[in-house]
């Protein structure tokens, strides 16, 4: 019984100007793993690396156990993917690409479609140039959830939606989790969405994987403070993550264990956490 | 357009122009469901489906293969009638098949190679071809009529079969170069 | 059952959902066997991560307030109430003494103590 979705062990990707890797992580059945970073790390590479879009230069995927090298088509009959962009021809009908995944996914299960299709009020004679960005996202939607896949993978698929829209996503992706075995696996730049209901978040910059953490310990382990200059000199250095300086002190994500009890902490959001270890690693060679 | 042509051939009496349309129209259909795909990035969809890659690039050439046999079948008809000789209208037939199936096995590869953007260029050394080709065909129509009805039965049946196979085998060539092409390429 | 969590409160949410289900249990508004949402249903109302609330159960079925089986779900224990109840009223004595012993060294009698209580008393009503 194995109990991870994916495995990911020494992935390479070099492209000109930038690489991916070496990776290493693995993402556990049952959980939402964010995937984050700045735009660029890599993370999309990452993501059509496991789907087979791309061949990795070194490395080895896992997913549900099986190794992709010995890739079967059938395998994405239980993987459910949404990219920011649809993907289909823009002239298809809502009806017609029902039609098509039915002949494509041999696990199609046409009245999940058509349920969500109404629950999404997505017309049926729409053509796909015609529809919304946030109703050609859910349309993707609509196609990932119904061809009973355990494992869902988003890139980027929220960008460019309103919050409204987003609420109702992660609304599905949560229903969609109640199943102890499906996964999910998210790269966003919207990282409030992630902080509310992710379980890890994996954390992107430059082609290296900086961590992968249960989201709760981040959140315990960093705090946020605004300190004068005088006070910053005596704190221990390791306590500093990531400062921005101004004209009237610094910002500081700080390691709270390693802070003075009497130093007035707020809690880091996941946003905080990205953008501060950024500038920490970019500036100083700093210690997570 | 096609049946505009086809009824324009017909009454100018240049027959030999119909199974040139069925080799036309699959390159047409081609290029448009190519330029589809090219414009929504389709096979990124096409390969989180179970559909195989393979599948994907015989899919492109199916087209050819329908219009192949049509234009056979249209062929012996048309060259039958025409000219009232069997062993030549085999031979015509047996081209008409090759025809579609040629000129498209010889652009997919390119096609996916390098985009479907350099179709046109490719589309239109295909045209030149088939216009020098017709031309050619036509101004020795009669000579190559002469020279079949001097062949007995079985030569023309095996000069038949040899053009079939001949356009098969370079489908097969190209669809395994294709499939090559298609399994290396990233989306 | 109602659980509410804050963002901005010190505790750590697993903590504050703990808290909330043990004092409904004490309370008595949730019964001995009752059924406690499942950690992912509960996760997905709540919108935290499920390792949260798992976290929160681990932690409860530690304490001995429920008891989870595999496959059915989350239980309140049949553990008796009065057991419970002892629990908090060993720790409320345990806290006492050493209220009293505080007194003793800083010099403060019964009834300073006594009155200490009814001012905290009234702080604790308007917490």
């Amino acid at each position: 019984m194995m109990h991870n979705a994916i495995e990911i062990r020494n992935l390479t990707k070099n492209y000109k100007g930038f690489s991916l890797g070496p990776l290493d992580f693995t993402i556990p059945k049952g959980c939402m793993v964010g995937y984050i970073g700045e735009n660029g790390a890599g993370k999309s590479t990452t993501l059509k690396a496991i789907l087979g879009l791309i061949h990795a230069d070194s490395g080895e995927i896992k997913i549900f156990g099986n190794s992709t090298n010995e890739h079967e088509p059938e395998l994405m009959n239980k993987i459910g993917v949404v990219f920011d962009a649809i993907n289909l021809p823009a002239d298809m009908k809502v009806q017609e690409v029902g039609t098509f995944c039915k002949l494509a996914f041999t696990t199609w299960a046409e009245n999940t479609f058509n349920d969500y299709l109404k629950r999404f009020t997505l017309p049926d004679d729409k053509k796909v140039k015609a529809l919304s960005r946030g109703m050609k996202m859910k349309l993707s939607l609509s196609i990932a959830l119904s061809h009973q896949a355990e494992l869902l993978i988003l890139d980027e698929a929220t960008s460019g939606l309103d919050p409204v829209v987003r609420d109702e996503i992660l609304d599905i992706l949560l229903d969609f989790l109640q199943d102890e075995n499906h996964t999910v696996l998210i790269s966003s730049h919207i990282l409030s969405d992630l902080e509310k209901a992710a379980d890890y978040i994996a954390f992107l910059h430059n082609g290296k994987l900086l961590f992968m953490e249960e989201k709760d310990l981040l959140v315990e382990r960093y705090a946020l403070c605004s300190l004068d200059d005088e006070t910053i000199g005596h704190l221990d250095p390791e306590a500093i993550v990531g400062r921005r300086r101004h004209a009237f002190g610094q910002d500081l994500l700080v390691i709270r264990n390693l802070m003075p009890k009497s130093i007035k902490l707020t809690n880091a959001s996941i946003e905080d956490i990205m953008v501060y270890i950024i500038k920490g690693v970019e500036s100083e060679s700093v210690a997570l | 357009m096609v049946g505009v042509i086809a009824g324009i051939a017909i009454t100018q009496g240049a027959m030999i122009i119909i199974p040139f349309i069925f080799a036309y129209i699959p390159m047409i259909l081609g290029a448009i469901s190519f330029g589809y795909e090219s414009q929504s990035e389709f096979p990124k969809f096409l390969f989180t489906t179970p559909i195989s890659r393979t599948t994907y690039v015989k899919s492109k050439y199916c087209f050819s293969v329908l219009f192949g046999i049509m234009a056979f079948v249209s062929g012996l008809a048309v060259f039958g009638m025409e000219y009232g000789s069997l062993d030549f209208a085999l031979i015509m037939a047996a081209t008409s098949f090759a025809v579609p199936i040629i000129f498209v096995a010889l652009q997919i590869p390119f096609v996916f190679e390098y985009g479907v953007e350099k179709e046109g260029i490719i589309m239109v050394a295909t045209y030149a071809v088939l216009f020098i080709t017709i031309r050619l065909v036509g101004k020795h129509l009669n000579r190559m009529m002469n020279l079949v009805q001097t062949m007995n039965r079985i030569n023309s049946y095996l000069i038949s079969v040899a053009i079939v196979a001949g356009a098969i085998c370079i489908l097969v060539v190209s669809i395994h170069m294709s499939c090559v092409i298609v399994k290396r390429k990233e989306y | 059952m109602n659980i509410q969590i804050s963002n901005a409160s010190n505790d750590p949410i697993y903590v504050q959902i703990k808290n909330q289900i043990k004092s409904a249990i004490i309370s008595g508004s949730m019964a001995a066997g009752e059924q406690l949402p499942s950690i992912r249903y509960l996760a997905k109302e709540l919108r935290v991560s499920v390792i949260t609330t798992k976290r929160a159960y681990d932690e409860l079925e530690a304490e001995g307030f429920i008891n989870s089986v595999q496959g059915r779900g989350s239980y309140v224990s049949l553990q008796n109430e009065e057991f419970i109840r002892e629990e908090q009223l060993r720790k409320v004595e345990a806290s006492l003494l050493e209220a009293i012993k505080g007194a003793k060294l800083a010099g403060l009698s019964m009834k300073d103590l006594k009155e200490i209580l009814d001012t905290l008393e009234g702080v604790e009503d308007d917490a």
